[in-house]
């Protein structure tokens, strides 16, 4: 309970009483500090009276329009009060918003005779989590006190950090049962994996006889194990700046990531040796040679974390030579020597004498490959990666549908290395925004999406995926109409 | 210092978006503005100007006047410092227990007015006559044992006291009162709601 101006002000003409008395040296002046006291004294016990009997019979509720939302994003919060009689007393209301939370606090005023009021508010939530209301504050007074009470339920509301959710992998609309990692070996070999018992056989070695079945089934026996096999996988990320379409946090580059970022802890839990380069506009980022170090594993998981997307705007490593990549620090050794190159082109196409001419020939080539890099960052980078390295690796490309001849000529020339080749690919329709009478025309993007494709799935040893939200594509898929799915697989 | 008309005028028309409370007029929202000149404060006032006519004269009327007009336009509490201030110099000395009554019975009177008006007249009343009776009695007894100067500050100290424990008492009331338990020790989920209420 606190005291108002008003009320101090009375108390201290009962002070002003007594130090007259005091001056007086008569007691008779303490009358009416008495008579002051008992005022307000018995104003005092009728404004407790008055606000234990509002507050049992107020009744505050705060409602959060959703208990759901993403950061930034801004709700409604209403406060409403009710009281079963009207009171004498008024009574002013206050939201118990969260602390990290923008907006102006809502309030409602109860006058008397009133029976209820309430009030909306908008609130933004800038902080990822769970936020808990405290409870409204009501605070009551009748003009000498004042007494601030909590009132009714709190509740929470959940923010969730605005990112990829939903991420769907799959073709046609139809969710791909991706196992990644799982690869048999098919033969037997020095494993741990217990495979088959069979009998033993002139020429195995005396050691490899399961002495345990041998006596248990009165004849030697060998207990084969399965091979323990590595599967090499190079991971090759695109983050140009095509890269970037989509809402804040939610871009191509974000699902894609959310999927790489699957793929290598797959790669790391089954102990398989895994690579990855980054591609930007300008070419290579960082690069990572297969192994299969926890070390190795982190750094590229770092490495996927900082990607962002690149920007046409940034300077060409070609022209002025002193560009400043964001990657690691292996984009030096692959920079360097072609910067070296073009210097040395430059010298001798400046020069006439037998050396330069004998020479030319050689940094000519060069010139050939570093334009087609500059011009197709991303087959460059495929083309110059997979050129170190043969066999039956895996090699999985994270980019998009926005130039589909370089992604044919990229799909083309891994799938001719030799290994098998998982192409992701995050499609530009379903990262625009807009209203829901594009939607239609929206569908027909994605059908001519699918048939790219369904034509990069029939390349030899290569498989194609679409990335992207499934929410989003299920609308998409919802306008075009479910009985016409691309899939063709009759969608429910 | 503003008439209670004006001071009803301006609670009616305060900014909705005030954090605080409206200060209301002449008394508490509790007393209403309307109730603040009953007829049966004027009676009080009519009483106070009788007595000290009986006891000082025509003077005593003029001061039991003025507290009266004190009354009508500045409230109850500045008649009660009005009455005394005046009363003092006009009362024959020494000061006898009819002098006190006579003076006092009409300012207890203005007191208990509002009984007729508040929606809790038999605690209000029984608030008044203990507090008034408590603290006058107090003083009859302790002015033969203390001086002036330490009665006056006695008599404000148990007005303190006497707040103070109906501020503990409210907040009692409203659950608001930490016992000093840890809640978060407890084992017994009752115990705490308990302690809490």
């Amino acid at each position: 309970m606190k005291a108002t101006r008003r009320l101090w002000g009375i108390a201290g003409l009962g002070a002003v009483l007594a130090a007259l008395a005091t001056v007086l040296g008569r007691a008779f002046p303490l009358l009416g500090t008495v008579f002051l006291s008992a005022w307000v004294l018995s104003r005092q016990y009728l404004f407790s009276r008055a606000t234990t009997g509002l507050v049992s019979a107020l009744s505050v509720n705060q409602v959060p329009a959703r208990t759901l939302v993403r950061t930034d994003e801004t709700t409604t919060v209403t406060l409403s009060a009710t009281v079963d009689r009207p009171s004498k007393l008024a009574c002013f209301i206050r939201t118990g918003l969260p602390a990290a939370t923008d907006g102006k606090d809502g309030t409602v005023e109860l006058d008397p005779g009133e029976t209820a009021a309430e009030t909306t508010v908008d609130v933004r939530w800038p902080v990822a989590g769970r936020h808990e209301f405290s409870q409204a504050h009501v605070t009551v007074s009748d003009g000498l006190f004042e007494q601030t009470v909590p009132v009714g339920e709190t509740t929470a509301v959940t923010v969730q950090p605005r990112g990829p959710r939903n991420v769907h992998v799959g073709e046609g609309g139809d969710q791909a049962l991706l196992a990644y990692g799982e690869h048999a070996a098919d033969h037997p070999g020095s494993g741990v994996e217990p495979a088959e018992l069979r009998e033993y056989l002139p020429g195995d070695s005396a050691s490899r006889i399961d002495w345990n079945a041998t006596a248990r089934l009165d004849s030697p026996y060998v207990r084969e194990y399965e091979a323990e096999t590595d599967q090499e996988t190079l991971l090759v990320v695109d983050h140009r700046s095509a890269l970037a379409a989509g809402p804040p946090a939610e871009t191509k580059l974000a699902y894609l990531r959310e999927v790489a970022l699957a793929l290598a802890d797959s790669a790391k839990r089954l102990d398989d040796p895994l690579g990855m380069v980054s591609v930007g506009d300008e070419g290579i980022t960082s690069r990572f040679e297969p192994t299969t170090t926890p070390s190795h594993y982190n750094a590229i998981r770092r490495t996927l974390l900082d990607l962002e997307p690149t920007t046409d705007a940034q300077a060409d490593p070609v022209s002025d030579g002193s560009v400043t990549l964001g990657g690691l620090s292996q984009v030096s050794t692959v920079q360097r020597p072609m910067d070296g190159a073009r210097q040395s082109l430059v010298a001798l196409e400046a020069g006439d004498d037998q050396f330069s001419t004998t020479l030319q020939p050689f940094y000519d080539s060069q010139q050939y490959y570093r334009t087609h890099l500059t011009d197709q960052p991303l087959l460059g980078a495929v083309r110059t990666t997979l050129a170190r390295r043969s066999g039956q690796q895996v090699s999985i490309i994270c980019t998009d549908d926005s130039d589909p001849r370089e992604l044919r000529e990229t799909a083309t020339l891994a799938a001719r290395n030799g290994g098998q080749v998982l192409l992701l690919l995050a499609p530009t329709v379903l990262y625009e925004t807009g209203t829901v009478r594009d939607l239609e025309a929206r569908y027909e993007r994605y059908v001519a999406f699918e048939e790219l494709r369904r034509e990069l799935s029939h390349l030899d040893r290569v498989t194609a995926l679409e990335v992207g939200p499934g929410d989003r594509l299920g609308a998409v898929l919802a306008a075009g109409g479910t009985q016409r799915s691309p899939a063709g697989g009759g969608r429910s | 210092m503003s008439t209670p008309r004006e001071q009803s005028d301006s609670a009616s028309t305060r900014q909705p978006d005030s954090r605080l409370p409206p200060v209301w007029g002449e008394d508490t929202q509790l007393v209403p503005v309307a109730g603040g000149h009953t007829w049966l404060s004027a009676l009080a006032c009519l009483l106070f100007v009788a007595a000290l006519s009986f006891l000082a004269g025509p003077v005593g009327a003029l001061a039991g006047i003025v507290t009266a007009g004190v009354w009508y336009l500045l409230g109850s509490p500045y008649a009660f410092a009005a009455g005394t201030v005046l009363a003092a110099p006009t009362v024959p000395s020494p000061v006898t227990l009819l002098t006190v009554t006579l003076v006092g019975t009409p300012l207890l009177v203005l007191v208990l007015a509002p009984v007729a008006t508040t929606p809790y007249p038999t605690g209000f009343a029984a608030v008044v006559l203990v507090t008034t009776g408590l603290l006058a009695g107090g003083i009859w007894l302790l002015a033969e044992a203390l001086p002036i100067w330490l009665l006056a500050p006695t008599v404000l100290g148990m007005l303190g006291v006497a707040s103070y424990a109906g501020h503990r008492f409210l907040l009692l009331q409203l659950g608001l009162v930490d016992d000093g338990t840890d809640v978060s020790t407890g084992t017994d989920p009752t115990t705490m709601i308990d302690n809490d209420s």
